[in-house]
């Protein structure tokens, strides 16, 4: 790993340039994160105001419970995935390592704008009141799923790779999410003493210098680089069977197929896809109610939990942002028109979503009825709210297209989060039942609305062709 | 104060490749087994193979993207290992297919990857001229074949002396096949430069190149200057081959072995043959295929397949 400081004049002048690039477009395009981004970065500005006035009447501890301060952590998130995928496009480039001096720069411009990018949101919370080393203490923490997911640079990485850095990444990030809205984990955070955190603070700040600074090692590394063609070549050294060899092991199930409309790389398999739906939920609640966190009995702490877990049931894929494999598809002939193709799209993710929707629902639902304990009717209006909201909310991913020809990724990959994210906070266990029905309501009917509009827009569009 | 002007700062003084007893594994696969060879200043070599021959991993080892596991590199005198800067800088690389950058418009990404070689004269009008591209594109929206000539110019914007093109012109169409063709000819013709070129389209390497280097499952199987190839390969054809080998002098090389017929390498035309022995000048592609086929161990024979 090179040393994170230019040693002379040409890496400063080398950094700068690479610095330079933050200011212009080529950071906004093709990083379709940067919507989110700023959306939360406006959140966490609210909150932040909202902080600094409620902290003139009330203690810390008061204003905490209705000032949302975990719209910063989410926003530091964001902002640190926007700098990885711009600086993943140019260190990743296949002609990058060519060029004397570029991977060092990239990476240390990187790694400058993410320090830069975590002050700046400490500092607008630090605006409230707080002091900013526990601000920073409190972004850095929320920070560390980031920091996992610099070591899964989006396009080069192996999927095995890929795979277990997104789930050590979803992991850290839905657990902090956890003791967040579980426990008073902001509030001891944003509390500590200057003396341990300012330590944690240069320390975690490091660990994310280095995770930055070793991307070139990682991306062109000689795993990286391994070219597919030289196992491909060598002579059978068997005699070939006279029929031909199947090239998959066994049939896809009708289910897989129909699947592979939305993710083609790996058809979901029914059992899997329906137990997953079934405990997820349902044991991520009890595991962390278990927890000797936050106050209460279990149940109350059960009660406490669900609200912040609403996310879980509601988080949708890339199946609308991720449409790169409808080309090929398409010329199979095996969903007929394009139209059809789109139609055939929809009805695989509704197929999908009609039979697990449910199972999550019933699996968030169940913790919370049975510990909390809920009257039957009440948690039986809740759950069927929340079932239509979740419906809704699968089909309001493509909502940019009802209004846009060619909506740019960034937008589509916004409606695919926000809709969740407002689902975390708009719930009936928040809300109650009342006020949210007219909120499944509308997310029910924008679903419904783009199921049946969106298809034949998106049938006129462009597919993605030949391009990244 | 660093020096800024990093192109040419001196003379060469050492041969602009020098590869000794290399060998790349990938697990248990030997992608290249003891590979040596050396290119001259002002040479043309091209690197010739099957897919999976180990082409791209003499490429990525001699560019520094894969670290080998036994022998040296020294690329202007220099271990590839530790290449300074100003050496890094008096090369250029040509992927098989260009990736990243999507987000810069053309002129964008040319103008910032040639701030990182200092300052440089004015671009080839020939080269742009080539190339034919938009500079308000964006990349991320130009065909394939444009990616690639992108990529090219990138890559010999700064007149590097050492050139490395892993099979630069899968992408392009005849055309601009042709005139990139003619326009690394003259390239090397008024730079001098060195180039190692790998590609399938035979016809242009055998005019192109000064020497060509034959690679066949992680071996060097012939490294020769592409005149004497021409003037001492041929094939013998001889009813029976076998006489033919007995006949034949023990420096004279093999190529290559038909039912009727020998490829050999370092026929002369006062080398004494059997009696009905025809001398035929091989085809390029032919002997491509001859040279580079994969060997194996001789399967027996069933008696169905002798017949």
């Amino acid at each position: 790993m090179r040393s994170f400081l230019p040693s002379g004049a040409l890496e400063r002048s080398d950094m700068i340039r690479a610095l330079r690039l933050y200011g212009t477009r080529i950071f906004l395009v093709g990083n379709p994160m940067i919507f989110t981004a700023v959306i939360f970065i406006l959140l966490a500005g609210l909150t932040a105001h909202e902080l600094h006035t409620a902290l003139l009447t009330q203690s810390l501890e008061k204003a905490l419970k209705h000032a949302n301060v975990f719209n910063a952590a989410i926003a530091a998130t964001f902002v640190q995935n926007c700098l990885q995928t711009h600086s993943g496009n140019q260190i990743g480039a296949s002609q990058a390592p060519a060029i004397p001096g570029l991977l060092q720069a990239e990476a240390r411009a990187a790694a400058l704008m993410s320090m830069v990018a975590i002050l700046a949101l400490s500092g607008l919370l630090a605006w409230s009141g707080l002091p900013l080393h526990d601000t920073l203490f409190y972004t850095l923490l929320n920070t560390v799923p980031a920091v996992i997911q610099w070591y899964a640079p989006p396009q080069q990485a192996s999927r095995r790779i890929k795979g277990i850095t997104a789930v050590i990444g979803v992991g850290l990030l839905l657990g902090l999410m956890l003791l967040t809205f579980a426990t008073d984990f902001p509030l001891w955070a944003l509390t500590r003493p200057a003396l341990l955190t300012i330590p944690a603070d240069l320390a975690m700040m490091g660990l994310l210098t280095a995770a930055i600074m070793t991307l070139p090692n990682r991306l062109h590394s000689p795993a990286m680089m391994a070219p597919t063609d030289g196992f491909t070549a060598s002579t059978p050294d068997f005699a070939l069977p006279e029929t031909t060899p199947r090239v998959a092991p066994r049939d896809l199930s009708f289910y897989q197929l129909r699947q592979m409309l939305l993710a083609p790389a790996a058809p979901t398999n029914l059992r899997n896809d329906l137990l997953t739906s079934l405990f997820m939920p349902a044991c991520a609640v009890l595991i962390m109610g278990s927890l000797p966190l936050g106050h209460g009995s279990f149940g109350n702490r059960i009660a406490h939990l669900t609200p912040g877990m609403t996310i879980l049931i509601a988080l949708q894929d890339a199946w609308i942002s991720n449409r790169k494999h409808w080309p090929l598809l398409l010329t199979t002939g095996r969903f007929g028109s394009r139209l059809d193709f789109v139609r055939a799209v929809f009805t695989a993710k509704a197929n999908r979503v009609f039979m697990t929707a449910p199972l999550r629902t019933l699996s968030l639902m169940l913790p919370v009825t049975l510990f909390k304990p809920l009257a039957p009717s009440h948690a039986l209006l809740d759950a069927a709210e929340l079932l239509v909201a979740t419906l809704g909310v699968t089909f309001c991913c493509p909502l940019p297209f009802l209004v846009m020809k060619q909506p740019p990724q960034g937008v589509i990959v916004a409606a695919t989060v926000a809709p969740a994210f407002v689902l975390q906070f708009c719930n009936p266990f928040i809300l109650g039942s009342r006020i949210f029905g007219p909120v499944a309501l509308a997310f029910a009917a924008l679903g419904t609305l783009c199921f049946f509009v969106v298809p034949s827009r998106m049938a006129r569009t462009d597919w993605p062709y030949e391009t990244e | 104060m660093q020096d800024r002007n990093i192109l040419h700062p001196a003379a060469p003084s050492s041969l602009p490749v020098e590869v000794s007893h290399l060998t790349k594994s990938f697990g248990s696969f030997r992608a290249l087994d003891d590979v040596s060879f050396s290119i001259a200043q002002g040479e043309t070599v091209a690197l010739l193979g099957r897919n999976g021959a180990g082409k791209s991993t003499l490429i990525g080892c001699l560019m520094g993207f894969l670290l080998a596991d036994g022998g040296s590199i020294d690329i202007f005198g220099h271990s590839i290992a530790a290449l300074p800067r100003e050496i890094r800088a008096r090369t250029g690389f040509v992927p098989q297919t260009m990736t990243g950058f999507g987000s810069f418009r053309v002129a964008q990404l040319m103008d910032y990857i040639a701030a990182f070689y200092g300052e440089l004269p004015p671009i080839d009008p020939a080269l742009i001229a080539w190339a034919d591209l938009d500079p308000k594109k964006q990349v991320r929206s130009l065909s394939g074949g444009q990616k690639q000539r992108l990529a090219i110019v990138l890559a010999m914007r700064h007149n590097p002396e050492f050139l490395v093109l892993d099979e630069p012109v899968a992408s392009l169409d005849p055309h601009a096949r042709r005139d990139f063709m003619n326009l690394l000819d003259t390239y090397t013709q008024r730079t001098g430069a060195s180039i190692l070129i790998s590609s399938h389209i035979l016809s242009d390497l055998e005019r192109l190149c000064s020497r060509l280097l034959f690679v066949r499952q992680g071996h060097v199987v012939l490294d020769v200057p592409t005149e004497t190839f021409r003037a001492t390969t041929r094939w013998l054809e001889h009813p029976t081959p076998d006489q033919l080998l007995a006949a034949l002098p023990a420096d004279l090389q093999i190529l290559g072995q038909r039912p009727d017929a020998l490829l050999v390498h370092g026929w002369t035309g006062d080398l004494i043959l059997p009696e009905g022995t025809l001398t035929v000048i091989p085809d390029f592609e032919d002997a491509f295929l001859e040279i580079t086929a994969p060997r194996t161990a001789p399967a027996t024979e069933t008696p169905d397949a002798a017949a």
